[in-house]
Order: structure tokens, then C-alpha cells, then sequence
């Protein structure tokens, strides 16, 4: 019997998006707990902040716990699992006084900008006063339990997943609404008088004992489901039926009968108490009037995290990165010139396309650019400077985006055409391709050059980072204007100022930021930080930036911004099985001997020509719809912005995808490359690895986190654009349905079988 | 009051979260020294991913027996390829259980054999099921889908709301 209570006992389901969103709940409840405790130490006690976990902690236990694993089994199990939800959670939840705190909890911009106007909408009150009516609500969670717990509705949810959840949906809601006008949580304040609320608690305990007398006293059995089903532990479906009515009965008459007794002895106990001493208390302003007039506080600086800070801002933390990240390219170079032209096996095929492409877009999503901070060709960059006569600037013609958008088309397509995933060989020519690309670039002309003229994987970062969530950037402009050395851009005697010509005052947004942290080492005022910014939203503002001047006149950053966007599609489709047949047929069809030319023929206009149509055709119906004051290209360029974080939610959906299948692939390959090079044996692990089930949501939820933002930068464009709701609607409308489009792609793309590219699985 | 109102929008999505667990019981049957139950789910069966869970309980005192070996064939009526595949205990979220994840690639009617094989006896038993068509993947998944237009909803009627308490409240920001 000890095994089997322990494999009883281990019937844990982790529900990760349901453990999350408690989480998240609970940590907005303690921020607003604390800083309501802070003005109201009287109400806010900390029972209260235990209680509100506590409920939150419930309704986890009753969803994660084998009680919902064994609830299809044992109807008993079943029935404690709904007291949980309906009797213990809810008013765990209300004691918490959990409105006010919860607000408080979010930030200034959500609490009034974002929630202020629905909160503040006449119908939402209405019906939040007509839900938790005590009418509404008794005879809400009364015919809730009831219809419910009619055999074909239970056993409708015990078969179906979905019903099932609909059904404890049910249940949480309405028992939400019946336990609020008993708790009374502050501030709500009720029309009935208290003491009618025992009669309330009594008539709910009393058609509780007709419920769970039924199943207790019932001679058949309630739910067949049971009666099928395995007797678990000997216990047979009647039994339990009647263990489930008689443990309803119990706790339910526990969980109503129990507030009837505190109500009592504080009515009774109300009476002794002066006037006004109560209701000192309950009258106490919703939020305090300095809580009303609340500032939004200062971002958050990464340089001001304890240890982490001071590690970022050493002045060779940047150094060690790069060094880093420069034995690992000699080695990639190494083993893709000397080692197997086998791609699973050899760490070429391995570490630049399944990990670092992984890592980098996780990075990208969760701080900045961090690839180009440890960017490896900095030190062959550093000896051209050394060894070349450098002193040349870059020349005026050619000081925009246009080569490296072409270089970034013409990778995108050697990619796909030279398979270069699987050609460790090809890769170790890129990586030294580079080497010497920068070496003579940054070797024959000042600033970084090569960064922001050439590079087309640093071109990738910088698109990207716009949707990241750090930024560098000053902490106080007060300090830059009175500021007269300007040392951020001109540098001092120790170290050098922004080579990519970012001053910091002007500085918006991380386009064409390198993450190299020299500004931050050279504001002799401590004056640059590393901030929190909204993802995106500098995709939207159109100041004058320094050295990049007004995206809305930059063609080359909007083209820049739709390769990005468009290569992201092309990609992902030219590795799904079904793109890959239509391909072949289409090959034999036109007659086409060589796959390369076809690919290239197909890759090249999605990725300029495709995007070109389509900005155009959106520019021109937004214009004729939205009539905006704006010239057709200064729309073309903002809108084409909007499209980057959709673009970004397929790319990191795409690179997770490879990062995770082939999570276990650098196995092999290191295992391969020690033996060739330093001589230690060792078995060959397997590079392949089930694929989790959370990958698939994982990837989806970007498409659609990226979407959402896409369709949010685009109607606050259009808001700037035009004042009128309609005709900002009308503005937005093909970019909505462009966007639309190229979500139901990206959809349908990761929904097909994907070629295990860089696991030998091709 | 519309704290109750955004606490009842917020916890409506407890619970669509959670996951349930089982299925329906297809065969329940003595078989040699076990009592023999297979679960099935999703209800109906459709091709594409099924889980198939056995409990596996000795007959006489009904109690579960975790240390056996269980095998599942699958054989399609209609001829054509079968399945094999070994349903264990770590697969399923409750312990008892033997499960395994299989993709049933055709619809139609599947004969289902169980196998389970321990250290003195076995049995075998088997049973058929209808097996409907596949559910398309994009209708599987529309919560994924749904998630942004819920959200598009939601925000329509934020700036339909914003746009009225500006036209209210004209000096007021926000
Ligand atoms: S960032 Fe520092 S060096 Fe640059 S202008 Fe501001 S205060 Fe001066
Ligand atoms: S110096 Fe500062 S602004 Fe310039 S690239 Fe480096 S981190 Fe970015």
C-alpha cells in the first residue's frame, strides 16, 4: 500500500501558464499590499496578505494536486476538489481586500491609462453591482452547483477537458460573487444590512444539505461514469457517492455555518462599540490622495542591480565577453575547416546555428543586444585600427542602410541556397569572412563602420532590439544640459567615446547601439544606465535621433526593418515540409535542374520586391481611407516599423524551435571534437530529444504576443497621424489586415512538420 | 463597484488553465490474476495524438499493481500498419496509471490490444473502438488564436471608452 499511496501522493499536474499567472497575481498583490500597508496599517494587517496567497495557493492545490487526477476515479475526490474552489478559495481571496491592492500592485501608466477607462465605465460598475448582488449571487452559485452536478453535465466535463475546465470556470465565478457580499471586502459597500446575511449563509447551508443528502441517501447510482470505471481501493461507486454527500455535507454546513457564527458575535459585539469608531475605519478614502497623485517611478537600471551592476559596468567585463566569444569562434573555425563536414558532429554545424541563434533571440527578448556587446570581431577590428592607416571616414554615399540591407538579403538567400546549416565547412568560411571584413573595414575608416554599414547580423540586432526591454540611455537629461565635455560621444583620455556617433541626449530607442557600454564608462557624471523600457515603443516616436535623424524620413531603416520582418516568413516557410514539396514540384514543372537557383529566385523578391508591394499597397489604401496629412512615403516608412515585432515573434519562435528540439546536440559534437583534437574517447551521445509539449504554445504565444504589439504600434501611429477615431481606424485598417496575413502564415508555418535542421534529421 | 468587476474578469482565467486528467473507461475486465481498465482520451476519439491509460489493479483485493509491464497494439481494421508501443507510469499525470501518447494516423475502426506481462502471470485483452477523423490542427489550437482577438476586443472597447471620457471630461489626459 506504500508504493501505491506514493504514486497517489506524486499525482502532481504542473500547469505552467495556471502556476504563472498565480505568480504573477500574487507578486501585483504583495507590491500593492505593501504600499497600502505603508498608508493604512490598520487595514492592511498582514493576516490579510496571508489570506490573499492562501487563496491563491487553494485554487493551485485544487487545480495542480492529484486531486484532479483522481477526481475521474473517486467522486469523493472530485467533490472535496470543488469545495476548494468554491467554498475555501473565494473567501480566502475576498479577505484579502484584493481590488484596491491588486490595482495599486500595477503600474501608474497600466492603473490610469490602461485599466482607468474601462474601470471607470458606467455598464462594467453596473454589472459588477448587479453580480454581486446577494440575490444574483445566492441564486448564481446555488443553480451553478446544481446544473452542474445533473449526471449528463458532470459527466459531459469528466469527458471532456474542455467542459471540464468550463465547468470550474463556473464554479470560482460564481462562487467569487456569492462569497462577496459575505466577506464585504473594503471598499465595497453593500445596500443590504448586515445582519441579512445570515439568513443568506443559512438558506445556502440548507440547500447544501438537500444536495449532499441526495448523493448520501441516493439508492443508484448518480454517475454511471463511476460505476464503469476501476474500484479503486475496493471501493465501489454507491459507496463513494455516498462518502462524497456525506463529506459535502460536513464541510459545505463547515463553510456556511462558520461566517454565520463571526457575523453573529460581531453584530452583537457592534452593538457596544460608540458610533463612528467602525466607521472611521470602513469610510477611509478608496486610495489616499497621495497615493492619487502618485508620480511614475524612475525605470529600473540594470547598472543599479546589486552584483549584477557592478559586473556589467567593470570596465573589462566587455573585454572577457568578446574574449570569450573569440576562442569560441577559433574553435567553430577550427572544426568547420578540419573537423567532419558532418553538421551534427562537428561544432560549426552546432554552436553558430542551433545555440548561438537560440540564445541571441532569448536575449534579445529578455535585456538587449547582447551578441553585439560580446561581439567576437572586436579584437580583429581593434589590430586593423592598430596595424592599418586608418583615418578615412566612411563615404557620404554610401552612410545608410542600403549595403547592409543587401548583404542581409544576399545571407538570408546563401542560407537557404548553400544549405549553410549544414556545411561546417561554409561556416567556418563566414566566421572568417568576417574576421577579415572587419579587420579592413574598421582598419581603413574611423568609427564603426563596419557596425553600422556593413554588418548584416548586427543590422538583424539592432531591428530587433527595438522590441527589447533595456535601453541605454541617460538617467537625468537635467544633467546632459548642463554637461559641457560631452564626453559620452567625444571620449577622454581613458577611454573612447560612442563610435557608432550616438550622442547620448539624442539618443532614442537601440537602433544602431552596440551594447558596448564605452558611453556608460565615459560620462564622467555616472549620468548613462542601462533602463527599462516599454518593448516597441520606440518604434513609434519619431524624434530628431542622433546620428540616424527622423525614422520617418529613413527609407533605408524601413526596408531594413521589412527584410527583417519578410525574412523571418521566408525563412521559417523554406524549412516546413509542405513549402519544401511544392518546391520540388514546382522545379519539375518549370524544369528547373538546379534547386539553388530556384530557392534564390523565390527568396529574393519575397524579401524585397514581396514586402515593396505590399507597404505600398497598405500605404495607399491607408491613404485613401484614413485621408492623413502625412506624404505616402513618411506613412510608408512609420508603418513598415510596426511590423518588426510580429516579425521578431517568428523568429524567436523559429530559433526556439531549433534550440529545443536539438537542445542535446552539442553533445556529440563536443564529445567528436575533443576526441579529433584533444584525444579523449568517449561514446557519441544522442543529439536528438522528445520535443516538450510546451514548445508549440511556447511558439504561438510569441506569434501572437507580436501580432498584438504589431496591431498596438500601428493604431498609435495612426492616432498621431490623424485625430479622428474613424479615420484613424481607416489608417490602420490594410496594415491590420496585412498584419493579419502574415500572423495566419506564421501560424500555419509552425504548425507543420519542420525539417530537425543541425540534428542530422533533416 | 469595479474592483469586483476586475476581480471576476481575473479570475475567469484561473481555471481555463487547468488541465484535466483521464478520459473515458473503454474496458473494464478481469483478465487472469488483474482487473484490466483503459482509459481513452480525448472523447470522441479522433486520429492524431490519443492517450491511452491502463490500471492495472489485482483482482481479488482490487488494489493497483505498479510494477507490471504493459504493451499496447494498435491494429487498424482496414488493414494497413499496426502500432506497437509500451504504456508506462511516468507519462501519466496520475501514477496509477500505465499511459502512453500515440498518434493514430487514419480514422476508422481500431482494434486496441493490451498486454500485460508481470512476474508470475499475464494477460492479454483487447477491444474496438471508432476512430473519427482528425481534427484540424488550427481548430485543436484556438485559444492560440483566439487569445489576440479577445485582446483586439478588449481593446476596442478601451479606446471607445477612452475616447468618451475625453469627449466628458475634455482637459483630462489619458
Ligand atoms: S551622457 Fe554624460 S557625457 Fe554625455 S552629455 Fe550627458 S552628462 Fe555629458
Ligand atoms: S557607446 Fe553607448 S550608445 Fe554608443 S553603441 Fe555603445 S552602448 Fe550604444
Amino acid at each position: 500500500m506504500g508504493e501505491v499511496a506514493g504514486a497517489a501522493f506524486g499525482s502532481w499536474t504542473f500547469a505552467p501558464v495556471l502556476s504563472l499567472l498565480l505568480l504573477l497575481t500574487g507578486a501585483v498583490y504583495f507590491r500593492g499590499w505593501r504600499a497600502l500597508r505603508a498608508q493604512q496599517p490598520e487595514r492592511f494587517k498582514p493576516w490579510r496578505l496571508t489570506a490573499f496567497w492562501g487563496g491563491l495557493l487553494t485554487l493551485w492545490v485544487a487545480i495542480s494536486s492529484p486531486l484532479d487526477a483522481f477526481g475521474n476515479l473517486l467522486l469523493q475526490v472530485h467533490m472535496l476538489q470543488h469545495w476548494l474552489l468554491m467554498m475555501l478559495a473565494p473567501p480566502l481571496l475576498w479577505l484579502g481586500l484584493p481590488a484596491i491592492a491588486l490595482l495599486r500592485g500595477l503600474p501608474v501608466t497600466v492603473q490610469r491609462q490602461g485599466l482607468g477607462p474601462l474601470l471607470a465605465w458606467p455598464a462594467l460598475r453596473r454589472l459588477g453591482r448587479f453580480l454581486t448582488h446577494p440575490l444574483v449571487a445566492w441564486f448564481s452559485f446555488v443553480i451553478a452547483t446544481w446544473l452542474w452536478h445533473a449526471p449528463a453535465a458532470y459527466q459531459l466535463a469528466l469527458r471532456s477537458p474542455f467542459w471540464h475546465e468550463v465547468e470550474h470556470a463556473c464554479f470560482v465565478v460564481t462562487a467569487l460573487m456569492f462569497w462577496h457580499p459575505v466577506i464585504l471586502p473594503w471598499p465595497s459597500q453593500s445596500s443590504w444590512p448586515r445582519w441579512a446575511i445570515l439568513p443568506y449563509l443559512v438558506l445556502a447551508d440548507l440547500q447544501n444539505t438537500a444536495f449532499s443528502a441526495l448523493f448520501a441517501f441516493s439508492e443508484g447510482v448518480m454517475y454511471p461514469v463511476y460505476a464503469s470505471g476501476p474500484r479503486l481501493f475496493g471501493i465501489t461507486a454507491l459507496e463513494g457517492q455516498a462518502s462524497a454527500g456525506g463529506l459535502m455535507w460536513v464541510l459545505g454546513s463547515v463553510a456556511f455555518l462558520l461566517p454565520v457564527g463571526i457575523l453573529l458575535g460581531r453584530l452583537l459585539q457592534s452593538r457596544g462599540v460608540r458610533p463612528g469608531t467602525l466607521r472611521a475605519v470602513e469610510s477611509a478614502p478608496a486610495v489616499s490622495p497621495s497615493a492619487r497623485s502618485r508620480a511614475p517611478a524612475p525605470p529600473r537600471d540594470l547598472l543599479r542591480v546589486p552584483i549584477l551592476g557592478r559586473i556589467l559596468g567593470a570596465r573589462y567585463f566587455r573585454r572577457w565577453l568578446q574574449t570569450a566569444m573569440l576562442l569560441l569562434a577559433a574553435v567553430i573555425v577550427l572544426d568547420g575547416l578540419a573537423g567532419p563536414d558532418l553538421s551534427p558532429l562537428n561544432l560549426a554545424g552546432v554552436l553558430p546555428w542551433t545555440y548561438w541563434r537560440g540564445f541571441v533571440v532569448i536575449g534579445l527578448l529578455v535585456a538587449g543586444n547582447l551578441f553585439c556587446m560580446a561581439c567576437p570581431f572586436m579584437l580583429p577590428r581593434a589590430i586593423g585600427r592598430r596595424l592599418l592607416p586608418r583615418g578615412r571616414s566612411w563615404p557620404t554615399a554610401l552612410r545608410s542602410k542600403w549595403l547592409a540591407i543587401s548583404l542581409l538579403v544576399a545571407y538570408l538567400v546563401a542560407y537557404e541556397v548553400f544549405a549553410l546549416w549544414d556545411s561546417p565547412f561554409w561556416t567556418a568560411w563566414i566566421v572568417i569572412g568576417y574576421f577579415v571584413a572587419a579587420f579592413v573595414v574598421d582598419g581603413f575608416f574611423r568609427g564603426a563602420s563596419f557596425c553600422k554599414y556593413l554588418c548584416p547580423i548586427g543590422q538583424f540586432h539592432f531591428v530587433a532590439s527595438t522590441v527589447s526591454p533595456l535601453e541605454i540611455r541617460v538617467r537625468d537629461s537635467a544633467v546632459c544640459a548642463r554637461c559641457s565635455s560631452h564626453d559620452c560621444i567625444r571620449g577622454n583620455a581613458t577611454q573612447r567615446g560612442c563610435e557608432l556617433d550616438l550622442f547620448q541626449p539624442l539618443k532614442s530607442g537601440n537602433l544602431d547601439c552596440t551594447f558596448c557600454l564605452d558611453c556608460v564608462q565615459a560620462c564622467p557624471h555616472e549620468n548613462v544606465g542601462v533602463l527599462a523600457v516599454v518593448p516597441g515603443l520606440d518604434l513609434i516616436r519619431d524624434p530628431m535621433r542622433a546620428s540616424i535623424g527622423r525614422l520617418s524620413a529613413r527609407s533605408d531603416f524601413a526596408a531594413l526593418a521589412l527584410v527583417v520582418v519578410f525574412g523571418a516568413f521566408a525563412n521559417a516557410a523554406a524549412m516546413v515540409a509542405p513549402v519544401a514539396e511544392w518546391k520540388t514540384q514546382l522545379a519539375q514543372r518549370l524544369g528547373v535542374s538546379s534547386p539553388g537557383f530556384l530557392t534564390a529566385a523565390l527568396l529574393v523578391p519575397s524579401l524585397t520586391l514581396l514586402p515593396a508591394l505590399a507597404v505600398a499597397a497598405c500605404t495607399w489604401a491607408g491613404r485613401a481611407l484614413g485621408r492623413p496629412e502625412q506624404s505616402a512615403a513618411e506613412l510608408a516608412r512609420r508603418f513598415a516599423l510596426i511590423l518588426v515585432p510580429l516579425g521578431f515573434g517568428l523568429w524567436f519562435a523559429h530559433f526556439c524551435f531549433h534550440l529545443v528540439s536539438a537542445r542535446a546536440s552539442a553533445l556529440p559534437a563536443i564529445q567528436r571534437a575533443a576526441e579529433t583534437w584533444l584525444g579523449l574517447a568517449g561514446e557519441f551521445g544522442a543529439g536528438m530529444a522528445a520535443l516538450p509539449g510546451w514548445l508549440l504554445p511556447l511558439e504561438l504565444l510569441a506569434l501572437d504576443a507580436g501580432l498584438l504589439l504589431t496591431l498596438y504600434l500601428g493604431w498609435r501611429v495612426a492616432r498621431t497621424s490623424t485625430k479622428s477615431l474613424r479615420r484613424a481606424g481607416g489608417l490602420l485598417l490594410p496594415w491590420g489586415i496585412l498584419a493579419l496575413l502574415l500572423y495566419a502564415v506564421g501560424f500555419w508555418i509552425l504548425l507543420q512538420p519542420m525539417q530537425m535542421r543541425g540534428t542530422g534529421m533533416l | 463597484m469595479w474592483g469586483r468587476a476586475l476581480m471576476i474578469l481575473a479570475t475567469l482565467l484561473v481555471p481555463l488553465s487547468a488541465r484535466a486528467d483521464g478520459g473515458l473507461a473503454r474496458l473494464v475486465v478481469d483478465s487472469g490474476e488483474f482487473r484490466l481498465t483503459v482509459f481513452s482520451s480525448p472523447t470522441p476519439l479522433r486520429a492524431g495524438p490519443v492517450d491511452l491509460s491502463v490500471m492495472v489493479q489485482d483482482r481479488e483485493t482490487l488494489e493497483p499493481m505498479l510494477d507490471r509491464r504493459v504493451e499496447l497494439r494498435l491494429v487498424p481494421s482496414a488493414g494497413g500498419r499496426s502500432l506497437e508501443v509500451a504504456a508506462i507510469r511516468g507519462h501519466s499525470t496520475n501514477r496509477l496509471l500505465y499511459s502512453a501518447l500515440v498518434d493514430l494516423p487514419d480514422p476508422g475502426r481500431w482494434r486496441i490490444e493490451v498486454e500485460v506481462t508481470g512476474a508470475r502471470a499475464g494477460a492479454r485483452e483487447s477491444f474496438e473502438v471508432w476512430v473519427g477523423a482528425e481534427r484540424p490542427a488550427v481548430l485543436a489550437l484556438w485559444p492560440y488564436w483566439a487569445l489576440p482577438l479577445i485582446a483586439i476586443g478588449i481593446f476596442g472597447l478601451h479606446q471607445w471608452r477612452s475616447q468618451k471620457l475625453r469627449r466628458l471630461n475634455p482637459g483630462r489626459v489619458g
